[in-house]
């Protein structure tokens, strides 16, 4: 008897230890926090993420393009149902459930991913200084261009109180643990010093690094044009003339952007990285699901019924001359939806698997940025100049403008930037940052005229955060 | 039970009578191997005794142990069991005599088959086994006894009553019949997978044992999740009306916090294991997205019901612990049927079926539909051309519910073959189910197939084998939301009769017609174990046991109508694989001491291992739409994931009972898993038992209207370890896609970092009482108190974190209630009797307190799918439900109207402004008091059967997507109530004044309904052929039965006339009633 438990017992042993093998299973798809920023290789995946998720349909790929033009009356719905963003478009947004709530934590779930980088990076042992560097400064200046989305559309403009001490964001400066993601949105003047002060630590990261991608175009990354660019656009909404002129200036002369010839327009839209791109987000090579360019393309008008939704206004399409490129009859896509004829944009031709990358920075927005602060400090022979660039550009019949008078410039270069820069996110906000009342005339939404100020120039909080986040207020009129 | 105790003691009685003299005399002896002349010496020196012996025919140098302690009589006793003999007291001698031996022999009986039954225990009055019977029921044994002829047997079989035979007198061979238990006291109760079970009274733990006939397994339900509803005590089989979706079971109340905004909280199921290997759940690949549009199987949908011999549901912590870590919700234990040895036997039953809906809820017709949406279009600011212009038509009426359902047809075969002989036994069986959904598109087809063999080669050495295979066809084009709620003044043909095409949304009927979803699953399960004794008292025995799923799902979405219109048809392909086993290796000893101490102690190790290998094919633009292969489409991706992971367990049992009337069992459990992290954390867990029968206690022994009463207590932890893979330590998922064709990760958005998430406990305390009176009506009453400590859930979080929920151990919560079963019999001998099982379970959860103050933090978000409003809050039940008070629709204005928290009558701004701490608890979504009425009534050979459910106290909370006050209304069909809406100053309405992108207060009690309600479940009428029928027809039984379910419904809330109320909205997917016919064959 003895014996015998011995034995059993010396079996049990061998069994027991042959078997804590088996306990040695690593996660297949997923790797931890820790072990993704162990190695730069594995670090490099991470922020190859947090481009990736730039491409989102409630971001870049969708609602934070369509939301400022849809809003500021650049578009209306060809169809009636299931149409995206009908909420904003009537300025109905609830806090509940508004389809812009997606868009909010769509952005805070990015700035996590750039924090990690951000806070992750200088510690990990592989990989040259240069090049996480370099991670680091593409992440901060990302981090800066995702704050400043959320300052545009959660966030009345930087002027709106003299000092800009109205409510802006919450600021995200680092991986927030549970315990810390109580708090309170800063003041917009404060968020505006985070987003510049991010930009300006990225382009000087830049001095000291070296490329770390190398697949796609190095338009597809964050590069010192492109914070240069995003400085240029922060300061314009801020008002700082002499910045937003300086920075424009510098991108402008770079020489590395080309404005599109006459001829080359319409067709540069349908390709990737062209000269005018200072930053674009790529397509995934296997994509395959709705993207920006399902909202206009009229190839699959058909069979898709839920795609081609936003057609441009009367309104838009009134303001281009007969001769001009990016008028209804060559820059617009011409379809009969239930009767009526609608016309969809080309600047975003084609959609899902085919789409085109998305153009976030081009150089004529620096060219109608640095006419807009070149009016403001008094540079009007700047300001005549860039804006007959842009003009003449489209519509070499045009003839040249030579305003003296400061309002009529500045309203001049703003109805040119209504025309160049149509459906690429700007009309709404254009509108809230010159004190300008909202006019839809082309328009199906109950209300479609509001005078500055309003509250529903700037969307709702989402409840479900304002609901678990005592410090939070919600955007008064919600 | 009071027979055995009564008798027991009569029998010492005999003893007691011719020593009553010297009785009280006290003594104590303790002498090991000792000759029996050295034991008499020591009586005699310690007493007044004398002993007078033949020494011719008592042996007294033969050596016994001898250790006693206590009066004289009781030595004497003790002496003459373990040395044979006889004793006589005559003044202060002792005549010593050899006690008579006697062979006896007979033949146990079935009363009702008439056949031997194998396996009857003998037992003489002292409790020693004297014969068990053999394959044909017989049995011989010798008998020793002072007088043979005062000698009784006792007969006893588990799940027969027990024969006490007259004393023998002069007879040699004693014949018995057996019958059916119906208190099922000596009922074996299977307490885990690891041990042969227990009769029912040495059960400490708290165990609801479902034998087959209970689980009433000829019902139309396709699986026994679903079956075990009302049918055990404090189990709560949530209603689900969907066919073939896993079935939510609670037991003893919700066991973990209500899961907020969706996402990972520990399972709240119980754990499932047949026979003793557990059934995986099936999780999501985590590779990518993608295998979030596979439809998962039910796991258990490969177990046939008809192969069912019992469930155990494992309540308390004495019973399940031995699962440790994966116990906390409860343990199910399910054992197959084996084949019995004897005459082979066959059996066939049959049955078929049809389903119908009831309590269908009533939609708006086509012209109501548009006169509502153009009324809601004007109210928004539209002009009335411009509402008429979005309304569609006016005239048009479709009844989209009638053209994408029918009445469901239901058919059942099963056949089963079992017998054995020489220590083999086996069982064959094999089934086949074919199912419809109501709903057009839907069905289930099984076969199922088993084979289990079981033999023992020697007294030592046994084997058994079960095989099981079984295959699943289901087709699940389930759009029945879409197509029940599409507005009713669409056509669904134009003039040349084609399928309609509407904006955005699919004609439904070209879905039905040109879609595909289809899963095809093969599960095969099997296990075979040997057990060793290698002593008497010490057996080894091993299990090991696989289980294999190889599931095929796929999907095709048509060019033909919108759901595949934009990638010109869309082809997904999921292939799921699992393989997982499981081996224990365990020693069992089991040894009675001096006939009072009995001691089982169970050990054993467990290894278990499983990997999922998943793989996606998906492809789309496909230029000819009958031929659906992945060849065939221009774009053409694929995916994959695996997951694999391990654990390896410790567990022990130990079980001890003094004189079958105390009881005391401990279990142990300790678990290594490598979902738990590097760290390997060992989660221990135990529990302590304690049973007292009191009824065996002499002062109870001859009571004759309490005849049993039994005290039970136990407490102890179990764990939660189903969270997910490495829950805490925040993940980056690779699976987002690429950029610029190089691998992109991003932070998983389900598993943000916690580094403080720790294990979840559950301590769980069970008393119990069982007492049976008159024989006749058993009680059993539980009274449970389970704390579940540092509960793991996902929490709202701000979305500014980068995360909208967050796993955490939020506090402390508490399940208290009682579970109460009556059972009794009425007119147990007259022909017609009426047996009744009633059923209650009390329920009380309460969160006891937060940690870390998370409760004013996270309490929750207005849930925006609106099936539940969760807020989970210090003090109070987690299934509460939270919201603000209605306060009708002001008649001025026609808006919704609400009570402030001052009670101040508001608007839906202002309520809105208040925050979620301001809420009020509405209701509970689960019931206070749930449970069953189960009777059956015999009659000659027609038997009845009955079930009666109830459920006290639920509230429910409307769905708003449908249902509520026309929030959708522009894009679908919506309840019959809004026609009651308000329309013009003065009007005093239900329903607020009807509006496009109208934000709803959805939490508010305006949608709260109270659920309670008794249910008239299911009737069964049955009818046995008369036996000399069956004979002549060369059967052994046929019996054919009626079987409705669903058939009524009281609910405490009345729908209001014309309108739906709580009866037609419970479900989102109609109820339906089924009725089947069928008959059983045995042969």
């Amino acid at each position: 008897m003895k014996n015998l438990i011995h034995y059993i017992l010396l079996t049990l042993t061998l069994l027991f230890s042959a078997c804590q093998s088996l306990l040695d299973k690593e996660p297949q798809n997923k790797i931890s926090l820790e072990e993704t920023f162990q190695d730069f290789e594995s670090a490099k995946v991470a922020m190859t993420g947090a481009y990736l998720s730039l491409f989102q349909t409630s971001y870049l790929n969708g609602y934070r393009m369509l939301y400022p033009d849809l809003a500021g009356g650049n578009i209306k719905y060809a169809q009636t149902s299931n149409i995206a963003l009908n909420d904003a478009y009537f300025f109905q947004a609830n806090p509940d459930e508004g389809q812009m709530n997606s868009t909010y934590s769509t952005l805070y779930e990015i700035l996590n991913s750039l924090n990690n980088v951000i806070t992750y990076v200088p510690n990990i042992t592989n990989g040259t200084e240069k090049t996480r560097n370099r991670l680091v400064a593409e992440a901060t200046a990302l981090r800066a261009m995702v704050h400043f989305d959320l300052l545009l559309l959660y966030a009345q403009p930087f002027n709106f109180t003299t000092d800009a001490s109205h409510p802006g964001i919450v600021l995200n400066l680092k991986p927030v643990l549970i315990n810390e993601s109580v708090r309170a949105r800063s003041a917009v003047a404060v968020c505006y010093d985070t987003v510049i002060k991010d930009l300006t630590e990225s382009l000087a990261l830049f001095e000291n690094s070296s490329a770390v991608f190398s697949a796609g175009s190095t338009k597809n990354y964050i590069n010192p044009s492109s914070v240069k660019a995003l400085l240029a656009r922060v300061y314009l909404n801020k008002g700082d003339w002499q910045q937003a002129y300086h920075y424009a200036d510098e991108v402008i002369k770079s020489g590395s952007y080309k404005l599109y010839s006459n001829a080359e327009y319409v067709n540069a839209w349908a390709q990737k990285n062209t000269s005018e791109a200072i930053f674009e987000i790529s397509v995934p090579s296997n994509f395959s699901g709705g993207s920006l360019g399902s909202y206009y393309d009229i190839a699959t008008a058909n069979s898709s019924p839920t795609s081609l939704q936003m057609a441009a206004t009367n309104d838009i399409l009134a303001l281009y001359s007969e001769t001009d490129i990016r008028n209804s009859s060559r820059f617009y896509a011409s379809q009969m939806i239930r009767g009526t004829n609608y016309q969809f944009c080309k600047k975003y031709p084609t959609g899902a698997a085919s789409a085109t990358g998305i153009k976030v920075l081009r150089i004529s927005e620096m060219y109608l940025i640095r006419a807009e602060a070149a009016t403001e400090l008094g540079n009007f022979s700047q300001a005549n100049l860039d804006l007959n660039t842009i003009i003449q550009r489209a519509d070499p019949k045009a003839v040249a403008e030579n305003l003296s008078d400061k309002q009529t410039l500045i309203n001049r270069i703003l109805l040119e930037r209504r025309k160049e820069l149509n459906n690429e996110g700007f009309l709404l906000f254009d509108i809230s940052r010159r004190k300008q009342d909202l006019t839809r005339n082309d328009c199906t939404a109950p209300t479609c005229s509001f005078k500055y100020p309003s509250n529903y120039f700037v969307l709702p909080l989402p409840a479900a955060t304002v609901l678990v986040n005592p410090l939070l207020s919600q955007n008064p009129g919600y | 039970m009071r027979n055995r105790a009564y008798q027991f003691a009569q029998v010492l009685g005999l003893y007691f009578l011719f020593i009553q003299a010297v009785h009280a005399q006290q003594l104590s002896v303790k002498l090991n191997k000792a000759t029996l002349f050295e034991i008499f010496t020591a009586i005699e020196e310690k007493s007044s005794v004398q002993f007078n012996y033949d020494s011719g025919e008592i042996n007294l140098r033969k050596r016994y142990d001898f250790v006693y302690k206590g009066n004289i009589s009781g030595a004497l006793n003790d002496l003459a069991n373990t040395a044979e003999l006889t004793f006589r007291l005559e003044g202060n001698r002792i005549l010593v005599r050899a006690a008579a031996r006697r062979l006896v022999s007979g033949v146990v009986t079935d009363k009702e088959s008439g056949e031997g039954i194998p396996g009857v225990s003998v037992r003489l009055l002292n409790g020693k086994v004297l014969a068990i019977t053999d394959l044909y029921g017989k049995f011989s044994g010798v008998i020793t006894a002072n007088e043979p002829g005062r000698t009784q047997l006792d007969f006893r079989m588990i799940g027969m009553k027990p024969v006490l035979s007259s004393p023998l007198g002069d007879r040699n061979v004693i014949n018995v019949t057996l019958e059916p238990d119906f208190q099922q006291m000596d009922e074996v109760v299977v307490t885990n997978a690891y041990s042969n079970g227990t009769p029912r009274e040495e059960v400490v733990g708290s165990i609801s044992q479902i034998t087959a006939k209970q689980l009433q397994v000829n019902r139309p339900i396709e699986s026994f999740d679903k079956m075990m509803e009302g049918l055990a005590a404090g189990v709560y089989v949530e209603p689900n009306t969907q066919l073939g979706t896993p079935v939510k079971i609670n037991i003893r109340g919700q066991g973990t916090l209500t899961a907020i905004g969706g996402g990972r909280t520990t399972s709240t199921q119980p754990l499932f294991v047949v026979d003793g290997i557990p059934v995986q759940e099936q999780n999501r690949g985590d590779a990518t997205g993608i295998f979030n549009n596979e439809t998962l199987l039910n796991p258990i949908a490969g177990i046939n019901p008809q192969d069912i011999a019992s469930i155990s549901v494992l309540k308390d912590a004495s019973a399940s612990t031995i699962y440790g870590a994966n116990a906390a919700n409860g343990v199910i234990i399910i054992t197959t049927k084996s084949g019995q040895a004897g005459k082979t036997a066959t059996n066939i039953s049959y049955s078929s079926g049809v389903s119908t809906f009831t309590n269908r809820m009533k939609l708006l017709t086509g012209p109501q539909y548009y006169e509502l949406k153009r009324e809601a279009l004007m109210n928004s600011g539209f002009t009335e051309s411009q509402a008429e212009a979005q309304s569609g038509s006016s005239t048009k009426n479709t009844d989209w519910l009638a053209l994408t359902n029918r009445n469901a047809r239901y058919n059942n075969i099963n056949a089963d073959v079992s017998g054995g002989k020489d220590g083999l036994t086996y069982r064959f069986s094999s089934g086949y189910r074919n199912q419809q959904a109501s709903s057009i598109g839907n069905n289930l087809q099984q076969i199922n197939l088993s084979l289990k063999v079981n033999n023992a080669i020697s007294k030592k050495l046994k084997f058994g084998i079960t095989l099981s295979p079984s295959m699943l066809i289901k087709n699940g084009l389930d759009n029945y939301s879409n197509n029940a709620y599409l507005p009713p003044n669409l056509d669904p043909y134009d003039s040349d009769g084609n399928y309609t095409q509407f904006l955005g949304i699919a004609n439904p009927l070209a879905v039905l017609a040109q879609n595909e979803d289809r899963n095809n699953a093969l599960t095969f399960t099997g296990n075979a174990n040997l057990h060793y004794a290698v002593t008497p008292d010490f057996t080894i025995s091993g299990t090991i046991g696989a289980n294999y799923l190889q599931s095929r799902q796929v999907t095709y979405l048509s060019a033909k109508n919108a759901t595949g219109a934009t990638l010109n048809g869309r082809l997904r392909i999921f292939d799921r694989q699992t393989l997982g086993w499981l081996g224990y290796l365990q020693g069992n000893y089991t040894k009675t001491f001096s006939e009072k101490h009995q001691l089982n102690i169970l050990a054993g190790y467990e290894a278990q291992d499983q990997k999922t290998v998943l793989l996606a094919g998906l492809g789309s633009g496909f230029s000819y739409d009958r031929i659906r292969e992945l060849s065939q489409a221009a774009n053409q991706s694929t995916s994959s994931s695996t997951q694999e992971d391990a654990t390896l367990s410790y567990y022990g049992q130990a079980n001890y009972d003094f004189e079958k009337k105390y009881f005391l069992t401990t279990s142990l459990r300790a678990d290594q898993s490598s979902l738990f992290g590097d760290d390997r954390n060992l989660a221990l867990n135990s529990a302590v038992g304690l049973g007292w029968i009191i009824s065996k206690e002499k002062f109870l022994a001859k009571n004759k209207t309490l005849t049993f009463l039994k005290l039970r207590s136990s407490y102890g932890t179990t764990g939660n370890s189903r969270i997910g893979t490495y829950a805490s330590r925040g993940l980056y998922n690779f699976s987002y896609g690429n950029y610029n064709g190089e691998v992109a990760a991003n932070p998983d958005g389900t598993s943000a970092p916690n580094p403080d998430l720790g294990w979840e406990k559950n301590v769980k305390l069970n008393l119990g009482i069982d007492a049976t009176f008159f024989d006749k009506i058993s009680f059993t009453a539980e009274y449970y108190n389970n704390l579940i400590k540092d509960l793991i859930s996902n929490i709202a979080v701000p979305i500014e974190s980068g995360f909208g929920t967050l796993s955490a151990n939020t506090g402390t919560m508490r399940n208290q209630g009682m579970d109460l079963t009556v059972q009794t019999i009425f007119f147990p001998e007259k022909t017609l009797n009426w047996r009744s099982t009633f059923i209650m379970g009390f329920n009380r959860n309460k969160i006891l307190k937060y940690n870390n103050g998370y409760t004013s933090l996270f309490s929750s978000t207005e849930s925006t799918t609106g099936e539940l409003n969760a807020a989970t809050r210090e003090g109070y039940s987690t299934s509460a439900i939270w919201g603000v008070k209605w306060a009708g629709v002001n008649p001025e204005t026609g808006q919704e109207q609400f009570y402030s928290p001052t009670g101040a009558i508001v608007n839906r701004t202002t309520i809105r402004s208040y925050p979620a701490t301001s809420w009020i608890q509405l209701g509970d979504r689960l019931p206070k008091t749930q449970g069953s009425w189960i009777n059956t009534l015999n009659y000659k050979n027609f038997a009845l059967t009955v079930n009666i459910l109830y459920s006290l106290g639920a509230s429910f909370m409307e769905s708003t997507r449908y249902f509520s006050d026309g929030l959708n209304l522009q894009n679908s069909n919506m309840s019959v109530n809004l026609l009651d809406r308000w329309q013009k100053p003065g009007d005093v309405a239900s329903v607020s004044k009807l509006e496009i992108e109208k934000g709803l207060v959805k939490n508010s009690s305006r949608y709260l309904h109270d659920l309670t309600n008794i249910k008239l479940s299911n009737v069964s009428l049955n009818y046995q052929l008369p036996k000399s029928l069956v004979q002549k027809l060369k059967m052994k039984q046929f019996s054919a039965y009626l079987n409705a379910t669903n058939l009524a419904y009281w609910y405490k809330e009345k729908s209001p006339a014309g309108r739906n109320g709580i009866r037609e909205i419970r479900f989102l997917y109609p109820e339906t009633r089924t009725i089947t016919l069928g008959i059983n064959i045995g042969i």
